[in-house]
Parts: structure tokens; sequence; C-alpha cells
């Protein structure tokens, strides 16, 4: 009798236990970005490139309707490799950074132009808002995901028309179109300041860093996410590395 | 001596009081709340076998059992919500679908629950996925529909072109829009999405009245590729585009029997205007259950019938919604309908099996394929492959039309064939007719087809008889527990 009552409590305890563990693993959430002043902060920068033989060339996308607006291919922008090959359209960003410069107020903005979003990759910043509009003539459903969840589904059917959302979730967020199966851009979402896209000369400038040592870590759409180690940052310098893609 | 870390059991000290309390005080904080616990008590017991234990929306009921599938819970994304698109349904969104059902779904309307059962549910289900209920919900207001008025619905009307409605939906509104057929046009949940046919009001997930309507083009179903036009169109705007979309929506015309007029010729093609002012009945469908392969998730959901006959020939026109023909090759099996009459008919009740006759009352039976646009008489005694036999003599005509996401198939025959294992039909007499309807696209053929029950057709006496008698339909009870599951989810839960 008593051994089976000790049995109970034993099963008991190990409940309890096993449910606390579970309460702590609920509340180590990702930690929200804390905003401080930075004065004399460093910086990093470098360029991304690809670093293996011959570059992808980039692919091209067949349109199945609107031919007579945008022609009857249109390039898929996604491997945009100059002859030095540097990569435009890289994000490279500070990963798990808690706490530094404010978040720049600016909104983030998708155009849909000539049945292709424009800018094809930006970097939008959680909390603020996102304009998306339709310069064309014709109608577009602006239908974005972060992970594959509907983040928001919007008709644009006349030209001109803009809707402002706001970016709640952090993550990178793909935005295509229903009526149009070729369309497909990014907005990289970010919950803190410290994330740059590449432009044309694949050249990439994070500044205002609180002195420190960070994980860094660079997203391509068709390459994929790599680390770029950990670099230390020093007050008022700047730290020097590349994105190396192959 | 509660002290976790320091509980030292010795034998002698520990009364069987102490470890009960012991026990129960350290279970109920984790067994915390009650009411989660009867919630998933209710879940698990009503909602698992659809939505899944774990809120996947993969319960025994989902896969090929259903169309669309069961909300899967855990993604966190709400098609039916008055929250902006991409926001999270409010507790009284879930609320609403959970009492009202969606119509043409298997998700049935539960009234078994008090509210604070449903409340209970509810609260269960936020859990499976939390970060979306993490935000507040901002909730548009509906505000109050407008009188309709003529001027409304011609506004409604431009909107609905101007907004591309019918690039999906089909310019008919029957979900026959080409941008509806693109590779991608798939939701969150990986399954293909079809643009609703806004004809056919019962088949409006989200509910088919003016205010249904302003709801779901306010906020737009999250997941599936239909899209908020909340910020594209003022409210007014958008309470006259949900108004014209009403006025697309066919009335259906249910019942037993179809009087057939008599004319001085059967029109040979469907669109003489005779077709149009003829009476018609509306047959509801349901997938062929009884046998291997069934059909669980039929997408033709109603035929409609038409009929006339002349002193020499009888024409039955059957119509049906298709948003995409198939003419059998494109890799799927063709479009095709089905007349089925008995051979004989009986003076009672007594019909034939709904579904290709039996050995004792075999059928005869008009097919028409859309593949080579001809219709041919077979015999049917019963299911296997062997007991269905191609008539050597053709004594049936056919003409067919596909425009606008609608099929309309004409068949015509003499009244009386002179053949044997021909129905022939005499004015004043109840015939019995069912329709079997094939879409290809749902890879329908042979016992995999969507059917309706026995109805009657009756060609009216030129001089009016007195009395009409009605046989007894106790067959039609028995075809309607037959059709199964679907319509038993649909109307016996709750
Ligand atoms: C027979 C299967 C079945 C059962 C049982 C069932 N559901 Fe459903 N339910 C569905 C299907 C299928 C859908 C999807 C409808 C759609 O996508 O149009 C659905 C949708 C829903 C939705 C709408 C979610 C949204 O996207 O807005 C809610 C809420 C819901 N069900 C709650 C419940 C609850 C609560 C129960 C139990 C009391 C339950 N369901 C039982 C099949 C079922
Ligand atoms: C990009 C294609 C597309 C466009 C454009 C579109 N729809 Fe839809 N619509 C859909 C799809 C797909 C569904 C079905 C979603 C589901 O339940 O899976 C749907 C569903 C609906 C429903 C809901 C029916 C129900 O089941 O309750 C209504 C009403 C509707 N649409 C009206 C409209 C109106 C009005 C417009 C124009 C302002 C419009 N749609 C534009 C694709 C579209
Ligand atoms: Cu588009």
């Amino acid at each position: 009798m008593k051994k089976l009552l000790i049995i109970i409590l034993t099963l008991a305890v190990s409940i309890a236990f096993t449910a606390d563990i579970d309460a702590k693993k609920k509340k180590k959430k990702k930690g929200k970005y804390k905003v401080t002043e930075v004065t004399n902060g460093g910086s990093i920068s470098g360029k991304a490139l690809f670093a293996g033989g011959t570059p992808p060339a980039d692919e091209t996308k067949a349109l199945t309707s609107e031919q007579s607006l945008c022609g009857d291919s249109l390039p898929a922008e996604k491997y945009l490799i100059n002859g030095n090959k540097e990569i435009k359209n890289v994000v490279v960003y500070l990963d798990g950074i808690k706490e530094g410069k404010a978040v720049p107020k600016d909104k983030a903005f998708v155009d849909n132009v000539q049945c292709a979003f424009v800018p094809h990759v930006s970097v939008g910043y959680k909390g603020n808002e996102i304009d998306i509009k339709n310069s064309d003539p014709v109608f577009h459903n602006v239908h974005s995901y972060i992970k594959g969840k509907t983040t928001y589904n919007l008709g644009l059917p006349d030209p001109g028309s803009m809707v402002t959302k706001k970016m709640k979730r952090d993550g990178v967020m793909e935005v295509k179109c229903d009526s149009h199966p070729w369309m497909l851009g990014y907005v990289f979402i970010s919950q803190h300041p410290y994330a740059v896209a590449t432009g044309d000369d694949g050249s990439f400038t994070i500044s205002d860093i609180p002195a420190g040592k960070y994980k860094v870590k660079a997203w391509h759409e068709g390459f994929g996410e790599i680390d770029l180690g950990k670099i230390t940052v020093e007050a008022g310098k700047t730290a020097k590395v590349n994105a190396e893609f192959k | 001596m509660l002290n976790k870390n320091k509980l030292i059991i010795t034998e002698g000290e520990i009364t069987l009081k102490t470890l009960i309390v012991f026990a129960i005080m350290i279970l109920v904080p984790f067994v915390s709340s009650a009411e989660m616990d009867r919630g998933k008590m209710l879940y698990d017991s009503w909602c698992a076998q659809c939505h899944g234990y774990e809120g996947d929306g993969k319960g025994y009921a989902s896969g090929q059992y259903t169309l669309p599938q069961p909300r899967a819970f855990d993604s966190g994304t709400y098609k039916f919500r008055t929250t902006p698109s991409g926001e999270r349904p409010t507790d009284e969104d879930i609320i609403r679908s959970t009492r009202k059902g969606n119509p043409g779904t298997t998700m049935p309307p539960w009234t078994r629950f008090t509210d604070d059962e449903v409340n209970e549910m509810v609260e269960y289900i936020k859990t499976f996925e939390e970060e979306t209920f993490e935000y507040d919900a901002e909730p548009f207001q509906m505000g109050k529909a407008p009188a309709v008025s003529d001027a409304l619905l011609t506004q409604g009307k431009e909107i609905f072109d101007k907004a591309k409605c019918w690039e999906c939906h089909g310019k008919a509104g029957r979900g026959e829009g080409e941008k509806g057929w693109q590779d991608n046009f798939k939701n969150d949940w990986g399954t293909r999405a079809y643009p609703t046919d806004l004809t056919q009001a019962w088949e409006y997930r989200g509910g088919a009245t003016v205010e249904d309507i302003f709801r779901t083009v306010t906020s737009g179903f999250d997941g599936t590729p239909m899209a908020s036009f909340q910020s594209s169109y003022s409210d007014e705007e958008r309470w006259s585009l949900s108004h014209f979309v009403t006025s697309l929506q066919t009335e259906r015309k249910t019942g037993s029997a179809l009087s057939v007029k008599k004319v001085d010729a059967v029109p040979a093609s469907t669109d003489d205007a005779q077709w149009d002012a003829a009476d018609y009945l509306d047959m509801p469908m349901s997938g062929q259950l009884m046998f291997e392969p069934r059909q669980f998730a039929p997408v033709i959901t109603n035929v409609r019938m038409r009929s006339l006959y002349s002193d020499s020939e009888i024409g039955v026109m059957i119509e049906w919604t298709d948003k995409k023909p198939n003419k059998g090759d494109d890799g799927l099996p063709s479009d095709a309908v089905r007349l089925q009459f008995p051979v004989t008919v009986s003076d009672g009740p007594e019909k034939p099996y709904f579904f290709l006759g039996d050995k004792n009352h075999p059928v005869n039976l008009w097919f028409w394929k859309a593949s080579d646009n001809t219709a041919v008489e077979q015999n049917a005694k019963g299911q296997k492959e062997n007991d269905l036999v191609q008539q050597e003599k053709n004594d049936m005509l056919a003409a067919a039309n596909y425009s606008d996401g609608h099929y309309r198939v004409l068949f015509r025959r003499p009244l009386d064939s002179g053949d044997e294992n021909d129905i022939t039909f005499t004015p004043g007499k109840f015939i019995p007719i069912s329709v079997t309807a094939f879409d290809g696209a749902q890879n329908e053929q042979g016992l995999r087809a969507t059917v309706s029950g026995w109805y009657y057709v009756m060609l009216e006496p030129p001089t009016p008889m007195k009395v009409f008698v009605m046989p007894p339909l106790v067959g039609l009870a028995f075809i309607g527990a037959g059709m199964g599951i679907r319509k038993k989810l649909k109307e016996g839960i709750g």
C-alpha cells in the first residue's frame, strides 16, 4: 500500500517538474530589442561576393498573362551579380543584437511596376508601416507571407492605389501576387536597425554599433543564409568582413 | 516538509492523508484552469476528428474526405474574420464560425453547446498557435447594409468589373475566371484554392447574406488568394459591391417532380429561348459513397433539369457549373453527365437501386461525354463492370454547350423508341429520373461520381387530368440515407 502511494507521489513530483520546465521554455521567448543612446559606435562594412567559379546567371520568368503590358518574359532578379562578382540584394545583419540605436522611422515601400515588385528586395523594420502601391493599370493582389503564413493579402485594383499596413512580425517576408504567379519580391523585416541590403556594387555598411562582439549573418534569396562569424566592433572603428557565397 | 528539494520520505512518517494533499497541491497549478480543461475535453470529443488533436487539421475526417481541409489551427491563420487582412480573428469571429458552420464544407453549425462551452473551446483553440493572439484584435465596424436599389446594383457591378473580381470569379460569377487555374493558386495550407461560384449561395463558406459578403470582401480570406478590399474601396462602395454579388445568386427550386410542357417541336439547340422559359427543377448532388472508388468531396453540388416534349419526342436538358471544362485531353477524365431511368416504370413506389440499378430493376442510361460530345444509350443492372452494356441501336441525339463556367447538355429521344430496353414516356405518368455527373478535374469517372437521388418527370397531358396521383415517396427517404456522411454531418450534429 505504502509503496503504491510512494509511486503516486514520485509521479506527481515528476509531472510537476516537467510542467515547470515547459513553463520556463515559454517564458524564454526572444527578448525585445532595447533602445539606448549610441555615442562613438563602430561599424561593420564589406562586400557581398560570389566566391565560387562561374556565378549563376539570373533566371527569366515567362508571363502567362498581361503580355501586352509587360511583355512575354521578365528577369527574375534573383542573381544580380556584376562582372566583379559583387552581389546585389544581399541582406547583412547582426543576429540577435539586444540593444543599440533607435529603429529608423522610415516606412517600407513596395510598388507594382510593369508586373514586378519594386524594389525587389528591401529592408523594413518591425513595428513600422509599409506602403504597398500599384502603379500598373492592371489588378495586383499583394499577398505576403512570413514562413509560409499569410501576413496580408490586399487587392489593389486601381492604378495608383496604395495601402498602408503595419509590419507586426519580423522575418523574411515574401511578397507574391495570386493573379501573377511569376511575381516575387522580399522585405527583410528586422527587429532592430542593424540590417542593410547591398546595392549594385555589393557593398554594405552597418553603422552606430555599440562596441562589442556580434554574430553577423547574410541572407540572399537564391543562396540562402550564411554565417559571417563573430565580429568584434571597436568604438569609432570599422570592422571589415565580406559575405562570400558559393 | 513541502519543500520539494528537501523531500525525504520515511515510510512511517507519511500518512495517506498528507500524501494525497501533497499530490493535489503539486498538481493543481499545472492542470490549472479548469476552463481550459473542459475546452480541451469538448474539443477532443467534437472537433478533433476533423481539426486534429494537435490542431493541425489532420483528423481522421481530413484528406480525401473533405474539400476544403479542416482548418489547421496551429497555423494561426483564419479565413473568417471581422478584422483587417493579416490580423487575428476576434473571439466572436471564432464563435460565429463555430455556431454557424461553413456552408458547402464539412464544418457543421454547432448548436449543442452552451455559450460557456463554446467560449472554453475557443480559448483552447487559441492555444494551438499563441503568437497570433498576442496582438489585440482591431475589428472593423460593419455598420448597416443600405437598402438595395437599381443605382446601387449598377455601382456594384461597376466595381465588380473594375476590381477585377471576374479575373478569378468569372464574368458570370461561377468561379470560372482564368486566374483561378494558374499553378500557384494554392492556399497557405498547401491545397488547391478554387474561386467560389458566386451564383450558388449554398457554397458560400463565409455565408451568403449581404452582410456576410461585405465582411468577406472587407477582410479577405486570409490564407487564400481571396484578397481584402478594405483599403481599395469605401464602406459604401463595398456595400454596393456586396449587393451586386447577392444579385448573382440563383434561387434553387427544389422539389420531387418536374412537370414537362408540351410544345410543337422540341428545340434542338441548347440556347433556344424556349429552354430559358421552360420550368426547371434543381437537384442537389452528393458524392457516390456506396462503392469504391468513392467521392467524398464532390464539387458539382447542383444540377438543374429542364424538359419539354412534343408528339414524337422528349428533350431533357441538364445544366451545371464546371469552373474548368475537361475534354479528356489533359490527362484527366472527360467531363460527363448521365441520366438514369428505370427500364420499366412500376405502378407502385418501387424503383431501381439509386445507382446503376439492380438485378431485378435494370436501368436505362443516357450518357453524354465532353470528349466526343455525343450521347449513347446504355443499360445497367448493378455496379460491376459487366452489369453495364452499351446498346447497339442508338436513338439518342445530343447537343451541348459550355460557356462562362456553365454546361448545358440536351438529350433528345423519341417518346417511344420501340426498344424494349428503353424507357417509354407516357404523358400523365410519373417517371423516375436521376442524374449522375462527372467532373474530370476531380478525377471522376466510372463509379467515382456525383449523384442525385430519384426524382420524377411527368409529361403534362394536353387535356388536363383531374387529379395527378403522386406515387409515395418512400424511395426518396431510403436514398437520402444512402447519401451518407456529408449530409449527416451537416444536419445530424448540433
Ligand atoms: C466534420 C469535420 C469538422 C468538424 C467535426 C469540425 N470542423 Fe471546424 N471546420 C471544418 C472544415 C472543413 C473547416 C474549413 C472551412 C473552410 O476553410 O472554408 C472548418 C473551419 C472551422 C473554423 C473556421 C476557422 C477560420 O479559418 O476562420 C472554426 C473556428 C472551426 N472550424 C471550429 C470548429 C469547432 C469549435 C469544432 C468542434 C465543436 C469543429 N470546428 C468541428 C470541419 C470540421
Ligand atoms: C485573385 C483571385 C480573386 C480575386 C481577384 C477575387 N477573389 Fe473572391 N475568392 C477567391 C478565392 C480563391 C475564393 C475562395 C477562398 C476559399 O474559401 O478557399 C474567394 C472567395 C470569395 C467569396 C467568399 C465566398 C464564400 O465562400 O463565402 C466572395 C464573396 C468573393 N470571393 C467575392 C469577391 C469579390 C466581390 C471580388 C472583387 C472585389 C473578389 N472576390 C476578387 C479569389 C479571388
Ligand atoms: Cu500581380
